[in-house]
């Protein structure tokens, strides 16, 4: 199950707070973007682009200043109303007071477990995360990729039809990562779910989505779609292949421009 | 190690204590642990203690639930935080000794008065740490139950007040003495029976030991109360402890 996710001129200002003074911050302008059911699309750019802003309107967090945001064809809220958003954030956000496998079942316990779809049960969802060892342990005796893995099985729980992660990885070390990372695929092709991954990662970018949207700042914009070509499932083995190198190039191309360095050219060098 | 030292000052204390005793050099008013020995009734300190924890007990729980659900309105209305902290505050400020003679005239010198000052007493530590702790939810959690579109009533049960805990039992920590001391200082102003009528009758006699059993007594139960919730929070509380608060 999936759902469709269409972005229409969304902008985004943050006004400053009532009593102060200074105009809003414009932190996403006329901002469109369509993610079809089951795709996955990876937003990058540097920081202050608003791509969490982006995700965070996605998930009806917040709303946007002008625009519309559609996810199934209905608004935000109702998708999140309906649970079939699944957020994963920066952080884990696991509660520190629930077990393991008590905070994959968070979600259940707030919508009753009577409303339980035919899903995984969180047991499941531990072994499908590779944490069936761990189900009593507490947040804090964990890892960091440990708790980031159990924050995924959570966002799945409810089945989403949308799945939003905002940089899940940013915080580990480059070989749990890419790790995390096949994994990740693996859930997602499972879980057929629609899928917008926040990263500042060109490489995971690539490696993880069907489209790379290219987001620049100072007003956060797209300015670039990269449609990548690899095909699913994806292999640690295609990062060394010359279309991967490509998309890379592409999408490096958009963020940072194809210009000389500036210290190549002499007279600027001096 | 670290464990058995209190355990060790006590002993070299007492047996001091003992020792001056046995050399003469101990001052009259100063008895000699074998004195209080002797001079301890078991059914004349159960006589009196048990009042003063039933007194103590109950203005612990009267001060524990109006200050949970003082908090509890402090964070559902925020224009009512700093009014009720200010309140809380200035209650805490107020001298029970001064209070408790005009108790005592309002309400006569049976339970109620102490109860009241207990109340008054054990209060303020208990709304401070229930206010802190109602807001301990950080920016995060709440988007995660934003996210699952939680509706208030689980925000409440699976968040705030769980998150609440370390800063509760806190409060609950310090109150707990709190109230025994207050309940001691009101039953200075005329109970019959209780620690503090005790340590009173006892000083007027000029009876040493009793006195010292007395305050032997009010540490006991001041040191009893605190211990009490020491062992429920780490029963309860087995994540980490907030910060500020590690030992």
């Amino acid at each position: 199950m999936s759902r469709e996710v269409l972005i229409e001129h969304a902008s985004m200002v943050f006004h400053p707070r009532a009593g102060r003074r200074g105009d809003g911050v414009v932190a996403l302008q006329d901002v469109s973007l369509a993610v079809g059911e089951g795709r996955f699309t990876a937003l990058i750019g540097p920081s202050g682009c608003g791509k969490s802003t982006l995700l965070r309107l996605v998930a009806d967090i917040l709303q946007p200043s002008a625009g519309r945001i559609l996810v199934g064809g209905a608004p935000p809220g109702e998708a999140r109303r309906a649970h079939a958003i699944g957020f994963v954030f920066q952080q884990a956000t696991l509660l520190p007071w629930r077990s393991v496998l008590q905070n994959v079942a968070l979600p259940l316990d707030v919508v009753g477990r009577g409303a339980r779809r035919s899903g995984r049960s969180p047991e499941a969802l531990l072994t499908l995360v590779g944490l069936e060892g761990f189900a009593r342990a507490l947040p804090h005796e964990l890892s960091g990729g440990m708790q980031q893995r159990a924050a995924i099985a959570r966002a799945l729980v409810l089945q989403p039809e949308v799945l939003l992660l905002d940089e899940p990885f940013g915080a580990l070390d480059e070989i749990t990562r890419q790790r995390m990372n096949l994994e990740l695929l693996r859930i997602w092709q499972e879980s057929r779910t629609t899928a917008l991954l926040v990263t500042h990662s060109i490489a995971e970018a690539v490696f993880m989505a069907d489209e790379v949207a290219v987001m620049s700042a100072r007003p956060g914009r797209i300015t670039r779609l990269v449609p990548i070509g690899l095909e699913r499932p994806r292999t640690l083995g295609m990062m060394r292949t010359a279309p991967f190198f490509e998309a890379v190039n592409q999408v490096r191309d958009a963020l940072f421009g194809t210009e000389q360095e500036p210290l190549a050219d002499p007279v600027e060098a001096y | 190690m670290t464990r058995a030292l209190p355990l060790l000052v006590v002993v070299v204390l007492v047996g001091g204590v003992q020792a001056l005793h046995a050399l003469g050099r101990l001052p009259v008013f100063l008895p000699a642990p074998s004195e209080l020995w002797a001079a301890a009734d078991p059914r004349v300190l159960a006589a009196h203690i048990g009042p003063t924890l039933g007194r103590a007990a109950a203005g612990f729980a009267i001060a524990a639930g109006l200050a949970l659900g003082a908090a509890g309105l402090a964070t559902a209305v925020a224009a009512l935080f700093g009014p009720i902290y200010t309140l809380g505050a200035t209650l805490q400020a107020i001298p029970v000794i001064a209070l408790t003679p005009l108790l005592a005239v309002w309400l006569g010198t049976g339970p109620s008065t102490q109860v009241v000052i207990a109340v008054l007493a054990a209060q303020f530590p208990m709304l401070a740490g229930a206010m802190q702790g109602f807001r301990a939810v950080d920016a995060r959690q709440m988007e995660l139950f934003h996210t699952l579109a939680a509706p208030p009533w689980q925000r409440l049960r699976l968040l705030i007040v769980p998150a609440s805990l370390p800063y509760v039992f806190q409060g609950f920590k310090v109150a707990a003495p709190s109230a025994v001391l207050g309940t001691i200082t009101a039953e200075w102003a005329g109970a019959e029976r209780g620690v503090g009528a005790m340590m009173l009758n006892a000083l007027f006699a000029f009876d040493p030991p009793q006195v010292w059993l007395a305050v032997l007594s009010a540490c006991v139960l001041a040191g009893g109360g605190y211990a009490l919730w020491a062992a429920v929070e780490r029963l309860v509380v087995v994540w980490d402890r907030p910060a500020e608060l590690a030992p």
